[in-house]
């Protein structure tokens, strides 16, 4: 017998056909139910250590240990042990499949319950080596929880697909009414201008005509060549076309184009470009329209006489901002996520013109030369616009 | 020197168990085990507090997760000093769920710290995460800031374990 455990089953085991008395066949299950090993009593004293192990070969190493150290569990229970201890507690505290790991250490699951034991007014700790049961147990929990998280996989994938169609269901909608509105007015003068009473119109009417069907087809091109844009940086096939690039220049340029776009006439645009910039390796083309998208995205939401402002300037730390910010109404959160998807558009941008592309565009753009788009909004305090691209693309030698 | 419980809660495969080895040993892994019953690991950190470091000695509780807090749960919460409740930020259910181990905790352990962590971070594309998530309804329910985590790149995982560390010490518990 070890430290007071009951280690041989067929001692005291009865006879066939003998009788027992309760208490007799009460001490017979006992002492074999404890005579497996993986199961003991421990016996707590006053100090919490273990006073005697009641069974199980496992645990009878521990006698005289604090039980705080050997059963971890216990720490912090310390006062509900206390309550245990004086009866005011008539719970007994009880774990399930407890395991201690730590780097290396293979789990042994341990179920542990303590109550009073009424004889000797001690703690009695029953342990249980869970072992094989345990391990079936968590067999069982990892396929459930694989099952429901490949359900809930599922079900998320089927969201999003069900929500990309929606979008691309409104954004084809939106997309064939804004092409064809400028497509009625082309059809519409070109109509007026075949008919042959158009030899009655005074050579200035016929050049409203023919102006009004300049800017719709103009239009017509913005919308498509967006389309174009957004759609070869969706599948990866849009190329820069990259050489040293004037950014004074590039601003002054986006910046005298915005002026004159219909929205921006009655704004008030100010540039803040650095004039000591050093060449930047790009694409003109797209880096004037990232600005020239930002800029007229500004003007389109800002205020009559609001004031929009341009900053273009290398970042302490070496990087390149061009900044666009506005007075507009600004967004706030939820709207600005939208603003920036694909193929999201906004109920405020529907009064406007345009396709809801810009900021994805130069999203993308931005992207495309290492950067991002950032975009510090809230209602109400207008709209800053941020890309940021990376300071490697400055001219060597000309460091900030 | 005392040993704090530490109790790490919620939904099951929100990355309770990563978002503890992270911690402990600095360790990610993508196969997701199935945690039964209640892990427990032993760690010692070293905590500023009151610009003071501090050794504090955790025993950390990875308790088996459940989509809502049951018995067990409940049991388990017995004597911790305080909690970390963990919620899946990629899940539609993950301010219920946390909300609902936040209130047990509450209930089970008054008077005892707890924090909000928002697992999986990284998964998240939006400009403002907290926004998306709808996260200052816990701050404003709780008076509890919660934050995201990401035990896949670490983010926020130490300052999640040391936020509770400090305020298990300005309690003085």
């Amino acid at each position: 017998m070890t430290a007071g455990g009951m280690q041989d089953a067929s001692r005291g085991a009865p006879h066939a056909g003998a009788a027992l008395g309760e208490e007799e066949a009460l001490l017979w299950a006992a002492r074999s139910l404890f005579s497996r090993g993986d199961m003991a009593i421990a016996l707590l004293d006053a100090d919490l250590r273990v006073a005697q192990i009641l069974g199980g070969e496992k645990f009878a190493a521990v006698v005289g240990d604090d039980a705080l150290e050997v059963f971890p569990a216990l720490i912090g229970c310390e006062e509900t042990l206390e309550r245990i201890r004086s009866g005011a507690e008539p719970q007994a505290l009880s774990f399930e499949n407890i395991s201690i790991h730590s780097d290396g250490y293979a789990p042994q699951y341990v179920n542990l319950r303590v109550y009073l034991d009424p004889h000797s007014g001690h703690l009695a700790l029953v342990l249980q080596d869970a072992g094989e049961t345990a391990r079936l147990q968590r067999n069982l929990v990892q396929q459930r929880n694989e099952l429901a998280l490949a359900r809930q996989a599922l079900e998320t994938a089927r969201d999003e697909a069900l929500a990309a169609s929606r979008a691309k269901s409104s954004f084809l909608a939106n997309i064939s009414h804004e092409l064809r509105t400028p497509l009625n007015v082309v059809i519409g003068n070109a109509e007026i201008l075949r008919r042959p009473r158009a030899a009655a119109l005074s050579s200035a009417e016929a050049a409203d005509y023919a102006g009004d069907i300049l800017s719709s087809g103009e239009l017509l091109l913005d919308l498509i060549n967006d389309l174009i844009d957004l759609s070869r940086a969706e599948t990866g096939d849009l190329r820069l076309s990259e050489s040293w690039c004037d950014l004074g220049f590039i601003a002054h340029q986006s910046l005298r184009y915005a002026t004159r776009l219909e929205d921006g006439r009655d704004k008030r645009f100010v540039e803040t470009a650095d004039p000591h910039l050093p060449p930047f390796w790009g694409d003109e083309r797209r880096l004037k329209q990232i600005l020239l998208n930002l800029l007229s995205n500004a003007a389109k939401f800002s205020p009559p006489g609001g004031a929009i402002t341009l900053r273009v300037e290398r970042e302490p730390e070496g990087r390149l901002l061009l900044e666009v910010a506005d007075e507009g109404p600004g967004l706030d959160p939820s709207e600005l996520e939208v603003a920036l998807e694909p193929f999201g558009q906004l109920e405020s941008g529907k009064r406007h013109k345009g396709t809801g592309l810009g900021l994805p565009i130069v999203k993308s753009l931005a992207r495309f030369h290492g950067g991002d788009l950032q975009i510090v909004t809230a209602p109400g305090l207008g709209l800053r616009a941020q890309v940021r691209l990376p300071g490697s693309r400055f001219s060597p030698g000309d460091s900030a | 020197m005392k040993t704090h419980k530490i109790c790490v809660l919620g939904d099951f495969g929100v990355g309770k168990t990563s978002l503890i080895r992270r911690y402990v040993f600095n360790a990610f892994a993508q196969d997701y085990h199935a945690t039964l019953g209640v892990n427990l690991y032993k760690y010692e950190d070293e905590i500023l507090f009151e610009e003071e470091p501090t050794r504090l000695r955790f025993m950390i509780w990875d308790v088996e997760g459940a989509a809502e807090p049951g018995p067990h749960a409940e049991r388990y919460v017995v004597g911790a000093s305080a909690a970390l409740i963990v919620g899946d930020a990629t899940r539609a259910t993950a301010l219920q769920t946390v909300s609902a181990y936040a209130e047990m905790f509450e209930e089970q352990a008054p008077g005892r710290p707890f924090a909000l962590a928002f697992n999986k971070a990284d998964l998240i594309a939006a400009p403002d995460p907290h926004a998306k998530l709808g996260l200052q309804e816990l701050d404003a329910r709780f008076g509890v800031e919660p934050l995201l985590t990401s035990a896949l790149t670490g983010a926020g995982v130490r300052e999640a374990f040391r936020k509770l560390g400090e305020q298990v010490l300005a309690y003085g518990l």
